[in-house]
């Protein structure tokens, strides 16, 4: 009885099954004549690799969907049930001659690699006994899941394709590695030129997964005299369509906002760096030079306490309670006046390069660069990269003068007459003259503030550069319905282009005064 | 016109429209609880044409054969209504259902777009929307008239397709005319680069399958169908059925080869031979002579036998190479598992040697001399330790890592103090100065394959990875680069981090950080450019004239008024293979000219660059990219 099966099973799907066997023999030879991958391949094996990894579990796939999925969706395992045997022993059957398939295609595939890399692989006993036990083991776990997902009938889809994907986020955001475990490293890299280690583990993961995934087939074509396999193989219903679809849109939604929520971005340690903390802003200065010199030493302690007495002076002034942490590199080859950035993500903080031995603690430029970068980072660079940015630049260039006059506007900035539009479009203005009178007439109009009084300034200053963003469209929305316009506007009760006037009155007068 | 008929057609193909709404939908919920929504990159339409085939085909594949599969056939039959009426309303509806995809995603492009403009965004062609947007059509009408066409054969449409992409692919590349009839990137990149060839080739195919369609839909009540059907139930086609759809798979890949070996014929030939100017050596196919093989301690070496009396007096010198690969990497040596040296071989163009995992390949060239075969050996064992050392992770992140790769290579292989060494390390120090000099190349942007190949010669990372892998050495001593990749293996950079960020992570677990390995690479180039300061001078920037001849591009060196002695100009094109691209040098004429193909643009573009080759340089030097 149990030959009639196989030989039923032989006539129903010998087709297919030689069918199965030629594509991976074309499919082979069409790999072995694409001299790209020859080349960077190197060996046969590596292209019977490539096959293994992606037109192997296609054909389980449609192996599995013939010998099982389709029996059950066309009710013809109605005919098998009528037969006087367990309904364990018609499942064992199907899942030894998919297994006897899925090994045989194996066995085409090292013949095949074999003889193309015969003269050029230098292949031993141990290398072929390596090779054939990796790839049918991976063969059996292909078999298996193929096997056990077919029984899911109509969610075999969604389940392969969950799985799938699942699998791959892992790997490429989660940076689980996938790739590493059990049945994938099997195939893995090493696959063709590995020659000498036997992957137990990874065999012996594989095994327990292939006895695991095995069993719960069993279990899903065998539970309740197989009514839930009988059910489970009916079509789709529209509504539970699309009650599917949506639920997989929202889920890769929240999938998303999790993984960006929870970013890991490595915080920033540099060595032999001085360390400040005073609670609202960390400040590392190191040197990059494995021994700095006393003087280095000195100079890396005086430049983070200025950085740490800057930081904390503007956090209190525009009202934050945290800062994101700022890196200051010591880099001897730097001529005097070059500051580099480091372009950390927002979240890791800012790092500024430069020679700390011959730049001030007080230099001008320094303080600029590092309010600029460092409240830019603070708001995941939002100011910077909008025409907004009027207020970030002038900010960083105004603070280190406050009190006291601003320096005197070139004749190119007081020959011209910005508006509130160039105001509101910011980056064609700048664009448009030269970077140190773009700066300084931004500087110019938030001294301007200062004729509102100073709490004006200040709280349009803190609203628009201290308050903190959520990186997500939250902070989009913020900006839309509490534009800068308005903020200025409930501050001081000025428009762009009253402000942008009164700067131009204070830019001809060209000595502006405290 | 039956407006009924219509909203009906409608109906039936909702479903793409849905798939289409969904999809935007999902993507701007997508950025807008990921991201910032208002600080989106402008798109750069890529992609574009892969959308309209893909709405197409489902459009046009549902819009006939649903009927049939639905058996609503015969209902629609019973209605006063021609079938001519009945197929034009369906593929009206099928061109209106695409034309609401395509709004769909204009619209959700622009709801990110608009508010991520600043003032410095260029101008939004408004204008030229609807002339892009009838272009687009246009090649949707022909894939949606190709799909009905093909949905007469129902199940075996993947594999009609398949075909249809594959001819259309071959079509194009035979050249000259049919390039022009059927460049059907042009409708996407550039609406005013659309020439009435290529207007009448698409036009004309989508006329053909449409009154094709038609003819099918409606002679004899689609007899076609019918007797497709009836094929369709016989026990021939339930034996053939699923190996003919599997058909579907090897078609694609056909055609996917069919891309890659689109510029098999090409030269490819060595820069210095080419810069010679010598011809092309004609290699007859070497006659099968058998194989033979050699273990060494280390090494198990696979040999033709023609090659065995090159290779004798070669094995006894290779232990002591592994034996200073093991000492450079602080990395005792296992005996038991010998690495694969295959001199027989073929590897990548322009490569002398190439390795996978414990695999080297090394083709034998007759020319090689000993210290020269020692050192590229060399260097392939030092891929074999960077790799065993990272347990594959370096290559896992080659992306980030190709410029460690080559440079702790390429310092391995000098680490002989020979007198062969020593003369290879200046060279690739004057080329790393040449290089430098041609513009920065910081260590992130040499980390950063992608990028670097954008802008620079790949094969930069050579002599630059060089400069890096001895700061590597400067700063963190000779245990650094073992460090690096144990720390690479075991601690794991964040997922997706960008090059500055993992090399950031890397070098903080190996106890140092990267502005350490900054500062000393800066330095190394600075001083490097300092010494070679008279050989830069004689080998400054090259620029050229180009001028369009029939189907070249001419370009014409200007040559500095003294060229050194041996030092040759050439030029190099990028060519796309389809699933990877690689260099090509293209042969100067006997007047210093380059003609390059203009079959060798891509997207409408053609890359290429000029540099020095010298005997006094390791590699040639190239300027930048230049683009045409």
């Amino acid at each position: 009885m149990i030959r009639g099966l196989f030989t039923k099973e032989l006539r129903q799907h010998g087709g297919l099954f030689f069918f199965a066997l030629i594509l991976l023999a074309i499919g082979m030879e069409m790999m072995i004549r694409m001299n790209l991958l020859v080349r960077s391949g190197g060996s046969a094996f590596a292209l019977m690799n490539m096959m293994l990894w992606v037109l192997f579990p296609l054909l389980t796939l449609i192996l599995a969907n013939a010998l099982i999925a389709a029996e059950f969706r066309q009710r013809t395992q109605l005919f098998l049930e009528a037969l006087p045997l367990p309904r364990w022993l018609m499942l064992t059957v199907k899942y030894l001659l998919g297994l006897t398939m899925a090994l045989l295609s194996v066995v085409v595939l090292l013949v095949l690699s074999w003889i193309v890399g015969v003269e050029t692989d230098a292949i031993t006993r141990r290398f072929a006994l390596l090779l054939i036990i990796k790839a049918s083991a991976w063969a059996a776990f292909c078999w298996a899941v193929c096997f056990s997902m077919a029984f899911l009938g109509r969610y075999r889809v969604i389940a392969s394709v969950t799985l799938v994907g699942g699998l791959i986020s892992a790997q490429q955001w989660l940076g689980m590695k996938v790739n590493r475990f059990g049945p994938f490293e099997l195939i893995g890299d090493q696959f063709a030129y590995e020659r000498s280690t036997l992957p137990i583990t990874e065999l012996l993961i594989t095994l327990a997964l292939i006895v695991v995934v095995t069993a719960f087939g069993f279990m899903l074509g065998l539970v309740r005299d197989a009514t839930l396999a009988t059910m489970l193989s009916e079509k789709m219903s529209a509504r539970e369509r699309a009650t599917f679809i949506i639920l997989t849109l929202v889920a890769l939604m929240m999938i998303g906002h999790v993984k960006e929520q929870h970013e890991n971005t490595d915080p920033l340690s540099l060595p032999g760096s001085i360390d400040i903390d005073n609670g609202v802003v960390t400040i590392s200065a190191a040197a990059a030079v494995n021994e700095p010199t006393d003087l280095e030493k000195a100079a890396l302690k005086a430049h983070a306490s200025a950085a740490d007495a800057l930081l904390k002076e503007v956090a209190t002034y525009l009202r934050t309670p945290k800062l994101p942490p700022l890196f200051l590199v010591h880099r001897r080859d730097l001529e005097k006046g070059e500051i580099e950035n480091g372009d950390l993500d927002s979240r890791q903080g800012t790092l500024l390069r430069l020679n700390l031995l011959i730049t001030p603690t007080d230099d001008h430029k320094l303080q600029t660069e590092i309010l600029y970068h460092h409240l830019g980072a603070h708001q995941h660079f939002r100011k910077h990269l909008k025409d907004t940015r009027w207020v970030l630049r002038g900010f960083s260039a105004w603070w280190p003068q406050r009190g006291r006059a601003l320096s005197a506007p070139s004749a190119t900035l007081v020959s011209l007459t910005p508006t509130g539009d160039d105001l509101r479009k910011w980056l064609t203005f700048e664009e448009g003259q030269d970077e140190r009178d773009a700066a300084d007439y931004a500087a110019f109009c938030i001294h301007t503030l200062s004729q509102a009084g100073p709490n004006a300034q200040q709280q349009f200053l803190s609203s628009a550069l201290g308050s903190t963003y959520s990186h997500d469209g939250r902070g989009s929305l913020r900006d839309l319905f509490q534009p800068l316009t308005q903020l200025l506007n409930e501050a001081t009760s000025w428009t762009l282009d009253e402000l942008a006037k009164r700067a131009n009155s204070q830019l001809k007068a060209k000595e502006v005064e405290p | 016109m039956n407006p009924i008929l219509l909203i009906k057609e409608f109906y039936s193909l909702r479903l793409t429209f849905f798939i289409c709404l969904g999809l935007t939908v999902f993507y701007t919920g997508y950025i807008f609880i990921t991201d910032f929504p208002d600080m989106q990159k402008e798109s750069d339409n890529s992609g574009a044409m892969e959308t309209v085939i893909l709405y197409g085909m489902l459009i046009g594949a549902r819009a006939l054969s649903q009927e049939r599969e639905e058996e609503t056939q015969s209902f629609l039959d019973g209605l006063p209504i021609s079938r001519s009426a009945i197929f034009w309303h369906k593929a009206l509806a099928a061109w209106l259902i695409l034309a609401a995809c395509l709004v769909v995603e204009v619209v959700g492009e622009l709801i990110l777009q608009m508010p991520s403009r600043t003032s410095v965004s260029e101008v939004t062609p408004w204008s030229l929307y609807p002339l892009e947007f009838t272009l687009v059509m246009l090649f949707g009408i022909m894939v949606i008239g190709l799909s009905m066409l093909a949905s007469f054969v129902r199940g075996h449409f993947p594999l009609i397709a398949g075909l249809v992409i594959w001819s259309f692919i071959w079509l194009r590349s035979q050249g000259g005319d049919l390039a022009a009839w059927l460049n059907s990137q042009l409708f996407f990149k550039d609406a005013s680069e659309v020439t009435m060839k290529t207007l009448l080739g698409h036009g004309g195919i989508a006329i053909i399958a449409l009154l094709l369609s038609w003819l099918f839909f409606q002679w004899r009540d689609c007899r076609v169908s019918i007797q497709l059907a009836h094929f369709a139930d016989s026990r021939y086609y339930s034996w053939l059925g699923w190996p003919l759809r599997c058909c579907a798979l090897v078609v694609w890949v056909f055609a996917l080869k069919d891309v890659s070996n689109e510029d098999e014929n090409k030269s490819h030939d060595a820069p210095e031979i080419i810069a010679a100017g010598e011809k092309k050596a004609t290699t007859s196919k070497a006659s099968f002579v058998g194989f033979a093989n050699h273990r060494t301690d280390n090494y198990e070496v696979v040999f033709r036998q023609s090659q065995r009396e090159k290779m004798q007096p070669l094995f006894s010198g290779m232990d002591q190479v592994h034996e200073q690969v093991a000492t450079f990497f602080q990395h005792p040596p296992s005996r038991d598992a010998p690495i694969v040296l295959d001199v027989a071989s073929i590897v990548a163009r322009h490569a002398a040697g190439q390795t996978n995992w414990k695999k080297i390949r090394l083709p034998l060239n007759k020319d090689v001399s000993r210290d020269e075969f020692y050192s590229i050996l060399r260097h392939e064992t030092g891929h074999v330790f960077i790799e065993e050392l990272s347990q594959g992770a370096a290559t896992a992140y080659f992306q980030h890592m190709r410029a460690f790769h080559e440079g702790v290579a390429t310092t391995v292989q000098l680490s002989d103090l020979g007198k062969y060494s020593a003369e290879q390390r200046l060279k690739y120090e004057r080329s790393a100065a040449l290089a430098y000099e041609r513009g920065r190349i910081s260590i992130e942007l040499l980390c950063d394959n992608d990028a670097l190949c954008e802008k620079r010669d790949p094969n930069v990372v050579y002599p630059l990875g060089l400069i890096f892998a001895d700061a590597l050495l400067e700063v963190g001593g000779p245990e650094l680069p073992k460090n690096v990749l144990t720390n690479l293996r075991q601690n794991p950079p964040t997922p997706g981090a960008d090059t500055a960020t993992l090399w950031r992570h890397v070098l903080q677990a190996s106890g140092t950080s990267l502005d350490h390995i900054l500062s000393a690479y800066a330095t190394r180039l600075k001083a490097l450019k300092e010494r070679e300061k008279s050989f830069i001078g004689k080998h400054p920037m090259i620029t050229s004239d180009l001028k369009e001849e029939a189907e070249h591009l001419i370009l014409r060196p200007k040559r500095p008024v003294t060229t050194p002695i041996d030092t040759k100009i050439i030029c190099a094109i990028e060519n796309d293979l389809g699933i990877a691209t690689e260099l090509q040098y293209i042969f100067p004429e006997k007047d210093g000219s380059f003609r390059i193909p203009l079959a060798a643009k891509k997207d409408g573009k053609l890359r290429y660059m000029i540099g020095w080759s010298s005997p006094l340089l390791a590699l040639p030097v190239f300027e930048s990219w230049a683009e045409w």
